[in-house]
């Protein structure tokens, strides 16, 4: 019956992303009547300007937004998987942060964003993505155990930071100011032609691996002892998926910028739909995200069109309240439990 | 005795006031300032040229970058740049008069408000909003004649551009970007968007809220601009390639006629100052030569 259950919700949430992806291209700021949007999908002849706005700007920007989407949400479940907390999420515990703040440096000092045909952004990303997370860990980690508020609240004082010299970066560099600033609230314009097609390899990549870790996310879910008396190398496995959740990251950030709360939102939703299996789960956050990210771009691009919202303000708008909710939870758990 | 009391602090009272002039800046604010100052900071750069061009140069104490126009501005001491003016450098040289401007200098502007030294704020709209603030300028120094004329001689060539337009729906659409990536325009509603219009362009950002908009990418390439102005930096040979590269943008009438501009001199454009009218019939040229009706919507 669950399982009967589950896999009708993880084809409604697949659903649910289609929907988004093709409200995505067939809407926008400019009207394309959507015979022209078909044809141009087809390769049929159209008009010019119909065909650049669909093949050139809404289909990258919805590959983008999906790849995006998906990569954070399934960053959410790992970082809320193995650190067992409810309210882990790249935004919130500065990794973010971290992965903007490589790629303004890299910016700034006008490396090539491309050496040796390779794109270079999601590395340096990486690299800041991972530091940020030590960081935290390790403040929240000061008194031994590791606290479920006091994580986030190191999150969110190393993101304060490292924001901050972010912002001294851009106030430094007067001409890559409005470039930086655009970073921080994200955005899914593709850098250049054909980045869609390789943040779609890396997502397919990132997510299947952590798709394979499913069986030792679920055992950890247990308690670290008791996955251990399950034969899961615990200290391997969560430097495993410590080093993941830091790539996805990197890769999301470096393609978009900082989009936050996306990974607190998709894998909570799938979670109410799907229970707490990963290996149901992270397909189900994979789609939520994915039509998640694709629809507050959408909403950006439309709701106050011709001019546009930063695709990050959206999904803050949403994630925020969210967020406290959880956390309300999250407290009258803790206070239910002391008593 | 009480009716002696009240002329003598009458008199005390009004004495001084005769000698100080309310002007109202652009945030209509009055502001009364003391018998012609002597002591200017100027965080104006367009404020700093008039000030220059109504020969009152040397009143100028400081000002914030950039001033460079003309040859003398240059020597002038700094307080900071135009985003960035510093507080206390800006009180180190005893200003008695404060000419600041609006956008990146606002909250400057509020601390700078409380404090003893009477301030002005300009922050004009369009090219009146730029006379208004010739004129009080020479108001608040006394020197209202050669603001009228320096006005009057703006004013003039102006009306000379308006007379050379062309009808309406012979004007070329215009993009005006502030940013790449995300695309930023300059608004209708912006004080350049101001003279876009007095140029005889038309601007593809007329109707949408506010004065520099971030629009999408795919509503440029809808509204097909004929021109493309762009007032960040660059290769000005290789702009329109450069463009043409970004995704959807091959077809846009502007890159495929070579018409990206990188090449004008925003100084005389984006400043709100006395060389206005100079770049303003320099942008009115170039509009003209743009054949009308290149392509159809």
């Amino acid at each position: 019956m669950r399982g009967g259950r589950s896999t009708a919700a993880l084809v409604a949430l697949a659903a649910a992303a289609l929907v988004a992806a093709g409200l995505s291209i067939f809407m926008g700021p400019s009207r394309v009547p959507v015979g022209e949007v078909v044809a141009a999908i087809l390769g049929r002849p159209v008009p010019e300007g119909a065909l650049r706005i669909v093949t050139e700007v809404r289909l990258p920007r919805t590959i983008m937004g999906a790849c995006v989407g998906a990569l954070l949400a399934t960053a959410g479940v790992v970082l809320q998987g193995f650190l067992r907390n409810p309210l882990a999420e790249p935004y919130l515990l500065g990794v973010s942060s971290g992965a903007i703040l490589a790629v303004s440096l890299v910016v700034v000092a006008g490396i090539p964003l491309i050496i040796g045909g390779v794109y270079v952004l999601p590395f340096a990303a990486f690299l800041g993505a991972i530091a940020a997370l030590v960081a935290v860990y390790v403040l929240a980690q000061a008194r031994g155990r590791l606290n479920v508020t006091t994580l986030v609240l190191a999150g969110v004082v190393v993101s304060a930071f490292l924001s901050a010299v972010v912002m001294l970066i851009a106030s430094l560099s007067r001409e890559k100011y409005f470039e930086i600033m655009a970073w921080l609230m994200g955005n899914l314009q593709p850098l250049t032609k054909g980045a869609e097609a390789w943040t779609a390899a890396y997502t397919v990549a990132g997510c299947a691996f952590a798709w394979a870790q499913a069986r030792d996310l679920n055992a950890l879910l247990l308690g670290e002892e008791e996955a251990a008396s399950l034969g899961v190398r615990v200290e391997r496995t969560k430097r495993t998926l410590f080093v993941l959740s830091a790539l996805l990251t990197g890769v999301a950030v470096s393609v978009s910028g900082m989009i936050g709360f996306v990974g607190l939102v998709a894998p909570h939703f799938a979670r109410m739909l799907l229970g707490p299996d990963h290996r149901r789960l992270i397909p189900g956050a994979v789609m939520a995200g994915a039509a998640m990210v694709i629809l507050a771009d959408l909403a950006g691009r439309v709701v106050v069109a011709p001019a546009e919202l930063p695709v990050g303000t959206v999904t803050a708008l949403v994630g925020g309240p969210f967020f406290l909710v959880l956390l309300l939870r999250h407290a009258r758990e803790v206070s239910g439990r002391r008593r | 005795m009480s009716v002696l009391l009240t002329a003598v602090l009458s008199v005390l009272v009004t004495v001084p006031a005769m000698s100080r002039v309310a002007v109202v800046d652009d945030l209509g604010v009055t502001v009364f300032v003391g018998s012609a100052p002597r002591r200017v900071v100027s965080l104006s750069p367009g404020a700093t040229e008039i000030l220059y061009a109504l020969g009152l140069g040397d009143r100028i104490v400081a000002a914030c970058e950039p001033a460079d126009y003309p040859e003398a501005a240059r020597r002038l001491p700094r307080v900071g740049d135009f985003a960035n003016p510093n507080f206390e450098v800006i009180l180190s040289h005893r200003p008695d008069f404060i000419v600041a401007t609006g956008g990146l200098q606002r909250e400057l502007v509020l601390k700078l408000r409380s404090g003893p030294v009477p301030m002005v704020m300009l922050y004009p709209r369009g090219m009146e909003g730029v006379f208004g603030n010739i004129r009080l300028i020479g108001k608040a120094f006394g020197r209202v004649a050669s603001a009228s004329s320096l006005e009057r001689r703006m004013r003039d060539r102006v009306a000379a551009v308006a007379a050379g337009l062309p009808p309406e729906a012979k004007r070329p659409r215009v993009y005006f970007e502030v940013w790449s990536d995300p695309p930023m325009a300059i608004g209708d509603s912006s004080y350049a968007g101001d003279l876009v219009r007095l140029a005889g362009g038309a601007n593809i950002t007329r109707g949408v809220i506010g004065d520099y908009p971030r629009i999408s990418v795919e509503f440029i390439i809808s509204a097909d601009p004929e021109v493309v102005i762009l007032s960040h930096c660059g290769e000005p040979a290789t702009a329109a390639t450069t463009l043409g590269r970004r995704p959807g943008w091959a077809g846009v009438s502007a890159v495929k006629s070579g018409r990206v501009w990188g090449d004008l001199d925003m100084d005389l454009l984006l400043r709100p100052g006395p060389r206005l009218a100079e770049g303003l019939a320099a942008l009115a040229e170039r509009f003209r030569r743009v054949p009308a009706g290149a392509k159809a919507r």
